[in-house]
């Protein structure tokens, strides 16, 4: 479903896909907080309250590493993806197809009960 | 809002519950969004606005746990009794005891005014049902002796006395139905109260 420009699904859905998104986008390069929300896609609504804790678990999860450039007189943190996280998006892309199979059973289930 | 006001009310929001650390962190992240929105030709205030409530990023923080590293743990107070007598908050409290002692007696009126009110209900109840429940057996032993002397004043003595010992079952059957939900209501009342004095307060700026 897609409410104000804003895609609606299962928070614990949603929260996985903003994860890969965010490694997607560092995977372009190493990118700061406030460009990573301008370069994921506006479907997924990602804010800057929502972001801080997705960095964080992609940092202790070892995904995502962090170092500080100066910028205009003050510190910038700028976050890398990790080989682990390249890996993780893999691995993602991979499950992926496994959902799909069980999204087709799940589809067929709905269908014979309709019939 | 401008932008010092919320890393104060960030950081005060946060200092406490969250690790020393984490807050420096927190606070951190927020100030560069907030610097790169403005730098991207935001305005103060509509930067400020985007990031929303330091409230709200409070209370998400201490509720994901975020700040709660493993090795982190909150400050545990120790028990009243184990601390040293500090004799200057003492004396303080003596001098200023006409002013909060009579805040504590208003708060006890106040308490005293609010149980009376949850109880007058059922103790009218118990009243009642005792009132009549009385009534009824006085009646009912008397109209012996009234249906010797006039036996249809006997029997209307009888009948009234045993209607009267119904009202009274009736009336002792709500009160104590009743009286379980009052006795909820003042357990309520009271965990409410002395959750007042042992949970730790989140101080929001």
């Amino acid at each position: 479903m897609n409410v104000n420009g804003v895609i609606r699904l299962d928070s614990q859905l949603k929260k996985g896909l903003v994860e890969y998104s965010v490694l997607a986008t560092l995977r372009h390069g190493d990118s700061y907080g406030y460009q990573i929300i301008k370069d994921s896609p506006a479907l997924l609504g990602l804010t800057q309250s929502t972001l801080y804790p997705i960095l964080k678990r992609l940092e202790t999860d070892g995904r995502v590493s962090t170092y500080s450039q100066t910028h205009n007189g003050r510190e910038r943190k700028y976050y890398h993806v990790t080989e682990q996280g390249k890996q993780s998006i893999t691995q993602f892309l991979a499950d992926w197809e496994q959902l799909e199979t069980i999204h087709a059973y799940i589809q067929r289930s709905e269908q014979n009960e309709e019939e | 809002m401008k932008k010092s006001d919320f890393d104060i009310r960030l950081r005060t929001g946060l200092q406490g519950y969250v690790a020393p650390a984490e807050v420096d962190r927190i606070v951190a992240y927020y100030d560069e969004m907030l610097l790169d929105t403005m730098e991207d030709g935001t305005s103060e205030d509509d930067a400020v606005a985007q990031l929303g409530d330091p409230g709200t990023i409070v209370y998400d923080a201490i509720a994901a746990g975020t700040g709660q590293s493993a090795t982190w743990t909150a400050p545990n107070p120790q028990p009243l009794w184990h601390r040293k007598l500090n004799w200057p908050v003492i004396i303080l409290l003596v001098i200023g005891s006409p002013l909060w002692g009579s805040i504590l007696l208003a708060g006890l009126g106040v308490l005293l005014a609010a149980e009376i009110c949850l109880w007058c209900i059922p103790f009218t109840g118990l009243c009642l049902a005792g009132g009549f429940g009385f009534g009824g057996i006085i009646a009912i032993c008397a109209s012996p002796f009234a249906f010797i002397h006039a036996p249809f004043m006997g029997l209307s003595d009888f009948g009234v006395g045993i209607a009267l010992c119904g009202v009274a079952i009736i009336a002792g059957y709500v009160t104590y139905k009743l009286g379980s939900w009052f006795l909820q209501a003042h357990t309520l009342l009271w965990h409410w109260l002395s959750k007042q004095f042992t949970d730790r307060k989140v101080a929001l700026a």
